[in-house]
């Protein structure tokens, strides 16, 4: 039995060998066992000589590392990706629709009326609840599926380490990470999956400047948004046989807008909040290998589309019972949502919007995919002159153009309204999905409503300049 | 519409830049913070003095009521009235020509020194906060961590017993050995010696050190030591202080060099193509940051071969034992090879 007199003489006998022996004691062991492993395993480990292998993977590396060839190259994997993404999904996302939309829909709104549902049941539960989840799966489902595997392939092959090598130099500038460029290309498919990608990122401050920036990423869901925005409004401004560049030169611009945002706030945020330097950089080129395809669809289709998709159908349902709520349950004449819209109109058209987009934003805030079918319901309530009587009250969305873009001009739509919309598509709060994903990974409520403010605060403000000037002008 | 609507843009820009400026200061854990820092005050105005009546114990630097008052940037009379305070409370007696701190009032201010060294070890070892920034951390933080919160980090960070800069930390029974070695503008020509502390205090002195690449374990060899100025060479590099700056860096006499300082050449300087042996990683480079590097291999003895430049920047990928490993300029002017 010691005597805490004792104790507390070892403890101060302990503690004075300890001063003797200097700072860096423990530095000196650690690397003396490294040294001594190290020279353990190079005795005892065979390693097997692949000149061939070897060379060929220093061709690849010259060539995608390229001080010409590099950035091209990198530009054209990615160009790739996103058109097979937005190319190929088109088809799945329309059968998809069909059945679960056009289909199944119906059926079961009759079902519900035949089981004797009160209407407003029935509505909560088919026209809002399920009619928002079904939107879901059927607008992410198919662009995940496809963006996923083929990211995932391009990791695997060992190609997208080297496009985080040949950006770091940008990313150190802007205080961040290297392996930025992989979870910002990620959040181009699903700002969620972006985040969660932010794990292969091993500072913790580098890591946070990852989560917080990925937002300005466009996602998939807003894609859609962009192209079919851009095509109306930009598109419409030249001469037809010029608005299908200009349009998609109008949605590459604000994807680079983006990025730079991205930049900036990594920056600004590195020289505040998250002061510091690169604590422990190291970025691992694996060897190229060929890519393991069955595994790599399990994975990402599993680790990824699943998963992303199923946090989105969670809060998809209890937004479709708000979006449809809002609609057809009336305070006094008129809907909750007209209540709100004639409130929140008068700063809407301040920032260049109306209150029917400040109003979708808010309730469709499960997935930014059914953004455009809140706002058409919206204003097919809000203007009832339209004759689309069928669709009020309704999310929907109209095969053509042409139509889509009738009910927004009636909707009070000018060029303003579209660019504005353009721009607070790209700076508003990530979806719910997103924002839950956000505190998952951080663990933090203050980090979660940084990165949920910060975009939105400035989308208000950029929308509000751009308003600002477009009056002067 | 925008002449109705005008009128809400003032205020509105207003409100909208002040979120953003609360956002940007770190929400509602900033406000939390600053509240409890000004409910705090009077401990950190006392916490404040027993350190420096402690930093000054020593009869050649009596304490004086001005001195204090200097020091913490309040009135003569306030620290006349802080004085009698400490007394009240047994931490100090004063007498006619000096303050003295009881035994009670110099384990209080060891306590206060041991938290603002672990704090200081904790961000050198586990942020990415600049050595610059360390001390400032370390000044606003040491009055607002409990007991329980400081005992906790030194758990978490190994029981640490030197801070980053080589200081000595008190231990929780607040005993504090002497900091041996010898100031370096005292060190004779041509001796060789190691660097055990560098004084943090003032800030511009500080930087300028950490400017010229010197680190506690940094091993320097005295070429010319002059009342003009001390030349001496440092990790292969020249360096040229004044005496007064000299003064604040604690050095050790060494009989030789440890070999890794012999004749020193760092990675950066390998060309592509070029291949090399590791000597060794600078002390500059401490706890994680370090561990992270002999993780990927950066051992003495390892061979290592530069093998491709980044298309933007400093950003170098190394062959090391086979795999290709991407390092920044900053890590490679730590690292050394031969």
């Amino acid at each position: 039995m010691i005597k805490d007199n004792d104790k507390t003489d070892i403890l101060e006998d302990a503690n004075r060998l300890r001063y003797e022996m200097g700072p860096n004691f423990h530095e000196h062991v650690v690397e003396s066992i490294y040294a001594d492993a190290a020279e353990i395993t190079g005795r005892s480990v065979l390693q097997q000589n692949q000149p061939g292998k070897f060379n060929f993977d220093r061709v690849i590396d010259k060539i995608v590392t390229g001080k010409i060839t590099g950035i091209p190259i990198m530009f054209l994997m990615l160009a790739i990706v996103f058109w097979l993404t937005v190319a190929g999904a088109n088809v799945p996302s329309a059968m998809i629709a069909s059945v679960l939309v056009d289909t199944l829909h119906p059926v079961l709104r009759e079902f519900g009326q035949g089981v004797g549902l009160p209407w407003w049941l029935n509505g909560v539960i088919f026209d809002g609840a399920y009619l928002a989840a079904a939107w879901v799966v059927s607008v992410m489902l198919p662009p995940m599926a496809i963006f996923f595997p083929l990211f995932t392939l391009l990791e695997d092959f060992g190609y997208l380490p080297r496009v985080a090598f040949n950006l770091d130099g940008l990313f150190r500038k802007a205080g961040a990470h290297g392996k930025q460029a992989l979870t910002m290309s990620m959040g181009f498919g699903c700002n969620a999956a972006g985040i969660i990608s932010a794990r292969i990122i091993d500072s913790p401050r580098e890591r946070l400047i990852a989560i917080i920036t990925n937002n300005f990423s466009l996602c998939n869901g807003r894609w859609p948004t962009q192209i079919l925005i851009s095509t109306i409004f930009i598109g419409s401004l030249v001469p037809a046989h010029l608005a299908g560049i200009v349009s998609a030169a109008a949605v590459v611009g604000i994807t680079l807008l983006g990025i730079s945002f991205m930049f900036i706030v990594s920056f600004v945020l590195s020289k505040t909040i998250l002061k510091g330097e690169a604590s422990a950089f190291s970025l691992e080129l694996p060897p190229y290998r060929p890519p393991q395809i069955l595994q790599t669809l399990y994975t990402s289709l599993i680790d990824r589309t699943l998963f992303v998709l199923w946090r989105a159908v969670v809060f998809a349902v209890p937004a479709g019972i708000v979006i449809y709520s809002s609609a057809n349950f009336h305070i006094g004449d008129l809907s909750i949502a007209e209540h709100f819209i004639h409130w929140a109109n008068p700063f809407g058209l301040l920032l260049g919007l109306n209150g029917i987009i400040l109003l979708a934003y808010i309730i469709a805030i499960p997935a930014n995919e059914i953004v455009v079918p809140t706002i058409l319901m919206l204003t097919t309530l809000m203007v009832k002159s339209l004759g689309l009587g069928s669709g009020a009250g309704i999310m929907f969305e109209l095969d053509s153009v042409a139509d889509t873009a009738m009910i927004l001009h009636a909707g009070g739509w000018t060029t303003l309204t579209g660019i504005n919309l353009m721009l607070f598509s790209l700076l508003h709060n990530p979806c719910s999905t997103t924002i839950y994903t956000i505190y998952k990974e951080t663990g933090s409520v203050k980090w979660t409503v940084i990165a949920t403010f910060l975009p939105i605060l400035m989308g208000f403000l950029i929308c509000y300049l751009v308003a600002s000037l477009w009056g002067i002008l | 519409m925008l002449t109705l609507t005008a009128d809400f843009a003032v205020p509105g820009l207003i409100i909208l830049s002040i979120v953003i400026a609360g956002v940007f200061s770190g929400g509602s854990s900033f406000i939390k913070k600053w509240k409890r820092r000004y409910q705090d005050s009077k401990r950190i105005i006392i916490e404040d003095a027993l350190k420096h009546l402690y930093e000054n114990r020593y009869p050649d630097f009596p304490t004086s009521r001005t001195g204090l008052a200097g020091f913490l940037s309040i009135s003569v009379d306030e620290a006349s009235e802080l004085i009698s305070k400490l007394s009240a409370m047994g931490l100090a007696k004063k007498s006619a020509v000096k303050v003295e701190l009881t035994h009670q009032g110099e384990l209080y201010a060891l306590k206060i020194i041991r938290f603002h060294r672990l704090l200081e070890r904790y961000v050198a070892d586990q942020t990415g906060l600049q050595e610059t920034e360390w001390h400032r951390f370390a000044e606003s933080n040491e009055h607002l961590i409990s007991q329980d919160e400081a005992e906790d980090l030194a758990v978490k960070l190994g029981n640490p017993i030197f801070d980053p800069h080589g200081d000595l930390i008190p231990s929780v029974t607040g005993s504090l050995p002497a900091q041996p070695g010898i100031p370096l503008s005292k060190l004779g020509r041509k001796k060789i010696a190691k660097i055990v502390h560098i004084e943090d205090e003032p800030e511009t002195v500080y930087s300028q050190i950490v400017a010229m690449g010197l680190h506690p374990g940094s091993e320097i060899s005295m070429i010319d030591n002059s009342d003009k100025r001390v030349v001496f060479t440092s990790e292969g590099e020249e360096c040229v202080l004044s005496p007064q700056i000299a003064y604040n860096i604690t050095v050790i006499e060494v009989d030789s060099f440890h070999k890794m300082f012999e004749r020193t050449r760092t990675l950066s300087t390998l060309k592509i193509g070029e291949k090399a042996k590791i000597k060794g990683i600078s002390p500059g480079f401490r706890g994680q940051q370090r561990r992270r590097l002999l993780d990927l291999g950066i051992i003495r003895g390892a061979e290592i071969t530069a093998e491709l430049k980044s298309s933007f920047g400093d950003t170098i990928a190394y062959d090391i034992k086979g795999t290709k490993i991407a390092l920044r300029k900053s890590q490679t002017d730590m690292i050394f090879i031969y």
